[in-house]
């Protein structure tokens, strides 16, 4: 089978996009070298479960949709929910551990807003927690689009060995990248030094010289070549293509550098946070080895059907200063400048409780939001809005202020401004899976 | 508790929705039956495909796509207002398991209807007869005409030929019996074949196969196997994170030996045996049933749970058990509830009403258990509801509509099938999930408890989901759903779904590709029915057919060929298990750490070896990453390590890895520097038998691959002994992979096995299945 049949092949049976970067990458031996991606760097961040843009940059003094805060908040363009721990019902104000770790909105706003493009009024035009998840990490609400983080480690950095890596959300890749997932800082170091008995220690001793694990290597790389060049069947020789491109970048893992000890919070309350401060060190540290272009991690938990209002705020404030974390660790690598951080919820939280007593919940409603920063966005900025119904309101297209008739702003509209953003409006990945509507400058 | 009356009406209903291929729908088109075949259908028919499978791809291609789908199924689709209507014609959309056969035959059945001498089918689209849509098609038109065709064919009455996958497939090179079996019981039961299975099919081919496949599957670890499938697919393993998950879950007014003070009375150790049976209470119950050749309906039928003596104490129950200690042993138990002055059983509805299955699949006040139906669809009755054209959800009208789930048509079309199907969990606590509440109403605002069409009368609602399950198991979508299941769990591909872009220039290539797995998966479908829904029935068609025994085709494929054969073979990237256990069988040896017995690849690297956690990570990769290529890597070096100066230590007929060579066994005389003819002879028999051993490749001594592992071994060989000449390595093996009557290896042979060894076990056919 010729190249263009094994493409043609592999893309009608939905293993499509493997074959380019399967026959890049196999068939030369990508150095370390090349290997030193720079940037720009893509975070996407799901709040799984859909969160209450009420309670983030979508405000209400409505009591019927708000018994949690009293007022509006405002930073700079920026208007904000009133949360912050000294909230009683929140449950946290004399907990002086958490009050070190967590900032409030306005806190968070006033340190990150003037990066900031917020969209409110997203219809997502969904319920379900999958569809919306698939919607808003891909633009597409029916399925077989692949995550936007997929798209990008394709566009920027196919050949990465580690170029997509993942913690958890939507991350469906359509064979266009390998996916990775994580292992814990001792896996990893076990794993990026495949041949050092005991990685970290001082011995440095080998299970093989290195002499004969390149020899290793080098046998095992002409064997399957040869089994691959006498295969006919298009499922097993993309096997061997796979395994061939997966083994030309692995050598070079050695260079992601992940801290010794995971970071850690003093309180236990604040697990979620310290779970997505640790994920966001790994996936810096695998950006500043040059290995990787994107990444996901999901928060999950916004699901609050009970006891909304505590739970809710809870998971905000912890996401929001993860999110601060993950800024400060970028700066402290030097990343910051050329880091996207794109998050999202797979839809929201609707206008009213589902009860009348403060453990009561709320129910899931298409109406969302999403932030972005990252550079060329244009900061401090609120792009759409919701009427006190928590019903979209429509957008002028040039302009973006609410008009009549005007346009409603959905995921496959969010995606269409990531995209342009992330360069790839004109790839040919926009044109194989393309998105309807019009383009709206939304991030600027 | 089997059920045999559920097995003969699937076995009639799925029969039913295959007959194409047995003959028994006679549809065809007239235009081609009278001489008009294609190159490419010349071309299929001489594979053995029948004239019935091209007029089935014709009605994909002509009808299917573009009358059918894209102007009839608005309305008679299953939530359609036609079919609410009582329309006769129902059309499953696409995504459904088995609709292209249930609609070839619900339109046969309409089409054969006559009024005024002409087919209903032709009067209805033209607003005749009361049509409730109206005029659909114009009488002069392309589409009207298709319908023509097919009415004109199915009066024809072109008998359907009976056709194997194996004529379809007559160019794909199988497995032999040896190597089949060597992929199976590696796979299935995580062992190597035995000499004696080895000399029976060296005797006997083909014809001891499938008895010894049999035989395997009677094997603990088939059932093993089987539970890990099944927990890909139910994600309760998600309760074994912690001792304590999923006994946490009960509540302990019902199940008082939960409450904290008596928990706490039993020790660490049997508190983790009590929650390890409760996290995998549905799972033994899959395991139950095949176990015992039941009905595979009666993971849902089941009147009972299973229990160990574990579970039981938590359970309160008193099952009686050949040894109250082995924790291994599940019962049959009812389990009865004492909650003040009521006493009930739970009315158990196989692995429906487990605690954890319960629990994994959440609900809620206002979700009212549409989650569990959801799950239910994808789960039993292989249907993502998901996947159905999306209807967006529109709040400014949907708000305006007081029950929009019931009366906004872009809602009630899913909800009109998940709805009746949560109905059937009306009885369990939507706040504390696996509680069951006996005097809890249905909300009567939503649809009626019930399934399909069917509504379920109010005196079965004490036994509402044994109702439902009565139903599922009897609907053709179980029977697909089993095989769907299997066949992913064991070739580690989903079935490839059905072409229904019929514009595209390859439709015929991706279509005759699904037909051929199609009808091999009906098939064995049909077998499964036939054999009292036996499980182990589906698996051993699964391995014995094309898909899992391809090696390779007989001929370069030329044109779209290649398509039709995109799904032919396994190649999969084991699975963290299937490996870890391979890796113990081969090489006599767990890959684990020195302080636990839990091998690496179902511990700390299963995740990054692509394995999932059932909690976030639930799709495994099937695509190796850098990762997962040097976690082999490693793998092949401690294992190297750690098996090659032991095995080398004892004596040859006791060695798994080196019985045919010493490590004094050198390629060149140390004095003369001549070749060593007899030793190179011995080392290259042992490489064979390693190829073999490894690989289970049965090479010549000539082979290529010998001789490239051959040069492998004189190349580090040689390395070693210059380096060792030089004092740039030692004479002392490294300290970790030492045997204690061998800790130097002057000849640098040991350490030349162990590259050997590493080059075998990372690659590709030790780590792909």
């Amino acid at each position: 089978m010729d190249r263009r049949s094994f493409l043609r092949a592999t893309a009608l049976a939905g293993l499509a996009s493997t074959a380019p970067w399967v026959f890049s990458r196999a068939q030369r031996k990508v150095s370390a070298q090349e290997m030193g991606y720079k940037g720009p760097y893509w975070v996407f961040v799901e709040a799984g479960g859909g969160w209450d843009p009420r309670f983030l940059f979508d405000p209400t003094e409505n009591p019927e949709h708000n018994r949690l805060y009293k007022g509006i908040g405002q930073v700079g363009a920026i208007r904000h929910a009133i949360i912050d721990l000294d909230n009683e019902r929140i449950g946290w104000a004399n907990d002086a551990a958490v009050r070190q770790a967590v900032l409030s909105i306005k806190q968070f706003l006033e340190r990150h807003g003037n990066s900031i493009t917020v969209v409110n009024g997203i219809d997502t035009t969904t319920n379900n927690h999958d569809i919306g998840t698939r919607a808003m990490g891909s633009g597409k609400i029916t399925a077989g689009y692949p995550a936007l983080a997929a798209l990008i480690a394709r566009a920027k950095a196919p050949e990465l060995p580690i170029s997509y890596l993942s913690y958890g959300g939507y991350d469906k890749t359509n064979d266009l990248v390998p996916l990775t997932r994580v292992a814990s800082a001792n896996v990893f170091s076990r794993v990026s030094r495949p041949n050092e008995m005991s990685p970290g220690s001082t011995s440095g001793e080998l299970f093989h010289t290195q002499e004969t694990m390149d020899r290793i290597s080098r046998f095992q790389r002409e064997r399957v070549e040869a089994m691959r060049d006498k295969q006919r069947l298009p499922q097993l020789r993309k096997s061997m293509q796979e395994l061939l491109a997966a083994r030309a970048g692995s050598s070079v893992l050695d260079r992601v550098e992940l801290p010794a000890e995971p970071v850690k919070l003093a309180s236990r309350e604040l697990e979620v946070q310290q779970n997505f401060m640790q994920e966001a060190q790994g996936l810096l540290a695998a950006f500043k080895s040059g290995l990787t272009a994107s990444g996901t991690i999901r928060v999950s938990g916004f699901d609050t059907h009970g006891n909304h209002d505590r739970q809710q705020s809870r998971l905000l404030l912890q996401l929001l200063s993860g999110i601060d974390y993950l800024q400060a660790e970028a700066s402290n690598l030097g990343l910051a400048n050329n880091l996207y951080v794109v998050v999202t919820s797979d839809f929201a939280r609707g206008p009213h409780y589902n009860g009348n007593t403060d453990d009561d919940g709320k129910d899931h409603w298409p109406i969302t939001s999403m932030f972005a920063m990252g550079p060329g966005i244009v900061g401090n900025r609120v792009v759409g809005s919701t009427d006190e119904r928590q019903v979209a309101v429509s957008v002028d297209p040039d302009t973006l202020q609410s008009a009549e008739g005007g346009v409603t702003i959905g995921p496959a509209t969010v995606h269409q401004g990531l995209r342009r953003l992330a360069g790839l409006d004109e790839n040919e990945l926009s044109a194989r899976f393309p998105l309807t509507g019009p383009h709206l400058p939304l991030f600027g | 508790m089997s059920d045999s009356s559920t097995a003969v009406a699937a076995l009639c209903v799925f029969a039913a929705l295959t007959s194409c291929t047995t003959g028994q729908i006679g549809m065809g088109y007239p235009d081609r039956s009278q001489g008009g075949e294609t190159t490419r259908e010349r071309g299929l028919l001489r594979r053995g495909a029948s004239q019935c499978e091209l007029r089935q791809e014709r009605f994909v291609k002509d009808l299917w796509v573009p009358v059918l789908a894209k102007i009839c199924i608005d309305c008679h689709s299953p939530d359609g207002i036609a079919v609410e209507r009582g329309a006769t014609l129902q059309l499953l959309p696409s995504q459904i398991p088995g609709f292209l056969e249930a609609n070839l035959e619900n339109l046969k059945q309409v089409a054969l209807r006559e009024s005024d001498g002409q087919s209903v089918l032709l009067r209805k689209p033209l607003g005749e007869m009361n049509h409730g849509g109206s005029v659909q098609l114009s009488a002069d038109s392309d589409e009207y005409a298709a319908l023509e065709a097919f009415v004109a064919g199915l009066k024809a009455n072109t008998p359907c030929e009976k056709h194997t996958a194996a004529a379809m497939l007559s160019d794909v090179e199988l497995l032999d019996a040896a190597a089949t079996y060597r992929k199976a019981t590696l796979q299935i039961a995580g062992r190597l074949p035995t000499p004696e299975e080895r000399d029976l099919l060296d005797e006997q081919g083909e014809g001891a196969l499938t008895s010894l496949i049999d035989g395997l599957l009677e094997e603990e670890a088939f059932i093993d196997r089987l539970k890990d499938i099944y927990n890909d697919q139910f994600l309760t393993d998600f309760y074994l994170r912690f001792v304590g998950a999923a006994i946490e879950l009960l509540n302990w007014n019902d199940y008082p030996n939960r409450k904290p003070d008596r928990l706490s009375a039993f020790d660490f150790d049997t508190r983790a045996k009590i929650n390890q049976a409760l996290a995998r209470e549905p799972l033994e119950l899959v395991a139950h049933v095949a176990r015992n050749n039941r009905p595979f309906s009666e993971i849902l039928t089941a009147d009972y749970t299973v229990v160990n003596p574990y579970s039981a104490l938590i359970y309160g129950v008193q099952p009686t058990f050949s040894d109250p200690t082995d924790e291994h042993e599940f019962v049959e138990a009812r389990i009865m509830i004492h909650r003040g002055r009521e006493n009930f059983e739970i009315p158990h509805a196989g692995v429906l009403t487990t605690p954890v299955m319960l629990n994994r699949m959440p609900t809620s006040d206002t979700n009212r258990n549409r989650h569990r139906a959801r799950r239910i669809l994808e789960l039993f009755l292989g249907t993502d509801i998901l996947r159905f054209e999306a209807r967006p959800l529109d709040v400014r009208t949907a708000s305006q509509i007081p029950n929009p789930t019931r009366d906004d048509p872009k809602c009630n079309g899913c909800h009109r099938q998940i709805d009746p199907i949560a109905g059937a969990f009306m009885k369990w606590d939507t706040h504390d999930y696996e509680r069951y509440r006996p005097n809890q109403a249905w909300y009567p605002e939503m649809f009626a408890p019930g399934f399909g069409t069917e509504v379920m009368e109010p005196w079965e609602y004490d036994r509402a989901q044994r109702w439902l399950a009565d139903r599922i198991v009897k609907d053709p979508r179980f029977v697909v759903s089993v095989v769907y299941t299997l066949f992913t769990g064991l070739t580690g591909h989903r079935p490839i779904p059905t072409p229904t872009d019929g514009t595209s220039k390859d439709f015929d290539a991706s279509w005759s590709a699904w037909n051929t797995q199609n009808t091999v998966l009906n098939a064995i479908g049909a077998k499964f029915v036939e054999s009292n829904m036996n499980v182990k029935t589906a698996a051993r068609e699964l391995v014995l057919s094309p898909y899992f025994r391809a090696r390779n085709a007989r001929s370069d494929l030329q044109g779209q060929r290649e398509i039709e054969l995109i799904s032919v073979g396994t190649g999969r990237f084991s699975i963290p298990s299937v490996l870890a256990n391979k890796i113990r069988a081969v090489t006599g040896r767990a890959w684990a750490p020195s302080t636990s017995g839990r091998d690496y690849l179902t511990g700390s690297y299963k995740v990054p070896y692509g394995g999932i956690d059932s909690d976030g990570i639930v799709e495994p990769l099937s695509t190796p990453n850098g990762i997962m290529v040097n976690v082999a890597r490693r793998m092949a070096n401690e294992m190297a390590c750690a098996v090659t100066a032991k095995d080398f230590e004892r004596e040859p007929s006791e060695r798994l890895l080196f019985p045919l060579v010493e490590a004094t066994d050198l390629p060149t005389s140390p004095e003369t520097g001549e070749v060593a003819l007899e030793a190179v002879e011995r080392i290259k028999s042992n490489i064979r038998h390693l190829h073999d051993r490894f690989l289970g490749e049965q090479l010549a001594l000539d082979d290529e691959e010998v001789t490239r592992t051959y040069n492998l071994f004189v190349e580090t060989w040689n390395e070693g002994r210059e380096k060792r000449q030089r004092n740039e390595v030692k004479a002392r093996i490294p300290p970790a992979c030492q045997a204690s009557g061998m800790r130097s290896d002057n000849n640098y042979t040991v350490r030349a096995w162990m590259a050997v060894i590493t080059y075998l076990l990372s690659d590709y056919k030790f780590l792909y299945e």
